[in-house]
Formats: structure tokens, sequence, C-alpha cells
């Protein structure tokens, strides 16, 4: 199935793209999720998404636990925020 | 109704109050607003501008429950919060926050909790564009102390 998955600010600029589709096993969970990601990026590039101050965002939800992705979910790759 | 707007255009504090104002009822005796800029310099460091990215909807939203809270904790009548996103100038409007309430202390305690708030939970991401290069912008350690500050009031006010 495909998911959608998106980067923002800093991952955007060091990964050089903001939005790729990946093909992941029904209730893909976050393991199989990074797997995909460094198969379709390549391990050293993904690096910076692994970074422990990156949040994930499924469907615009913070997961701070595992998940089971469905198709057509958008996973989105969070650094830290800050606004005002 | 209180009102959330994340936008690349700039905003007008009188038009904002006059529209406070008008909604915010009789009994409305004090409203307290609140501007960010982005500032010129960082100590001696030269800023240009800053470069502000959303998330379309999860902004939204994270603002939305931010306002939810201050209503929570004050009585309030109207809420108003702008962001903008996109380049900004160095000097130029980043945020505004309009707090309508009956009396002044709820309206003075919302507007800075909001703004508190947004530094740390708001989803964007802020680039300063400084004359020795570009950054990106952390919420720093005062910021959290700030948030925990009123997660810790309201621990203490329910026991």
């Amino acid at each position: 199935m495909k998911v959608n998955v998106l980067f923002f600010a800093s991952l955007k600029e060091d990964l050089g793209v903001s939005e790729i589709e990946l093909d992941v096993s029904m209730l893909a969970g976050r393991s199989e999720l990074l797997s995909a990601l460094k198969n379709e990026l390549g391990t050293e590039c993904v690096a910076p998404v692994l970074e422990e101050n990156v949040s994930i965002a499924i469907n615009r939800r913070i997961e701070k636990g595992d998940f089971a992705l469905k198709d057509g979910d958008e996973i989105a790759f969070l650094p830290p925020i800050t606004g005002g | 109704m209180d009102v959330i707007r994340v936008q690349a255009e700039d905003f007008t504090l009188a038009t904002e109050y006059k529209a406070c104002t008008d909604v915010a009822g009789r009994d409305c005796g004090a409203i307290a607003t609140f501007v960010g800029l982005v500032r010129q310099a960082d100590g001696d460091t030269q800023v240009t501008g800053l470069h502000l990215e959303h998330y379309p909807g999860m902004t939204e939203a994270s603002i939305e429950k931010i306002v939810e809270d201050a209503r929570q904790r004050w009585s309030l009548q109207h809420i108003r919060v702008i962001h903008r996103i996109g380049e900004l100038s160095a000097g130029s409007q980043i945020v505004l926050v309009v707090v309508a309430s009956t009396h002044r202390p709820d309206a003075f305690a919302a507007c800075e909790f909001i703004m508190d708030l947004l530094k740390t939970e708001a989803v964007f991401w802020k680039k300063e564009i400084r004359s020795t290069g570009e950054i990106w912008i952390k919420s720093t350690a005062g910021d959290y102390d700030r948030r925990d500050g009123w997660e810790n009031a309201a621990t203490s006010s329910m026991k």
C-alpha cells in the first residue's frame, strides 16, 4: 500500500525533498516505515530523520509510540517546532 | 467565536482590535494585545529577516488547542491569534494575540499564556537570516521553563 511522507524545514533542506510516496505493507509500524525510508533515500541521507528530537505525525497527530499505518496515510517528520 | 489565522499577509492592530470590540460583548472591560516582531539584531549579530514555515491543518489545530487551554483557565470573551508565514524582513510583525475579558487579570494572563505556548507548542519552523548565515531557531530553555511554569501553576491550583 502507498503512504505519503512529508519533510519540513531543516529536514526538507537536509534531504533535498519535501514529499515522497512510499510502498509499505498494511499496518506497517515505525521500524518498517524507517526501513522503507532508508531504502528509498539511502541509509546516510536518512540520518537527520532519525534524530531524537524529530517527531512523527500520522495524519497530523503526533505519535510518540508505535503505530499501524493504513493505505493513504500522511506521515510527517517534524524537526523541533517554535512559533511566536 | 474565536479567530485563528495563519497568513502571509501583514495584519493591522487597529483593525483586529476593532473586530474584537465588535464581538466581545457589553461586559468586556479589558482587552490585552501583543504583537511580536522580527528582531533586527540578535546580540551583535545582524538579522535581515525570517523564513517561517508551517504544516497546513496541523498548525491551525495546534493553535486551536492553545486557545482552548486558555479558555479552560480563564474567563474570556474573545480571542484572536494571527500568525504570519513566509518571508519576513527585519522589523516586520510576526504574530498578534488579542484577548478580551471582563477584568484585566484574565486578559493579561491569557495573552501571556498564549504567547508562551506558541513558542513551544505551535507547529511552525523559523529560520533566521543573519549577516553571518542562516540558522533554524529552536525553542530556548527559557521558553520551556515558561511553559512548564503554566503547567505547574495549573497543577498546584487543582490541589
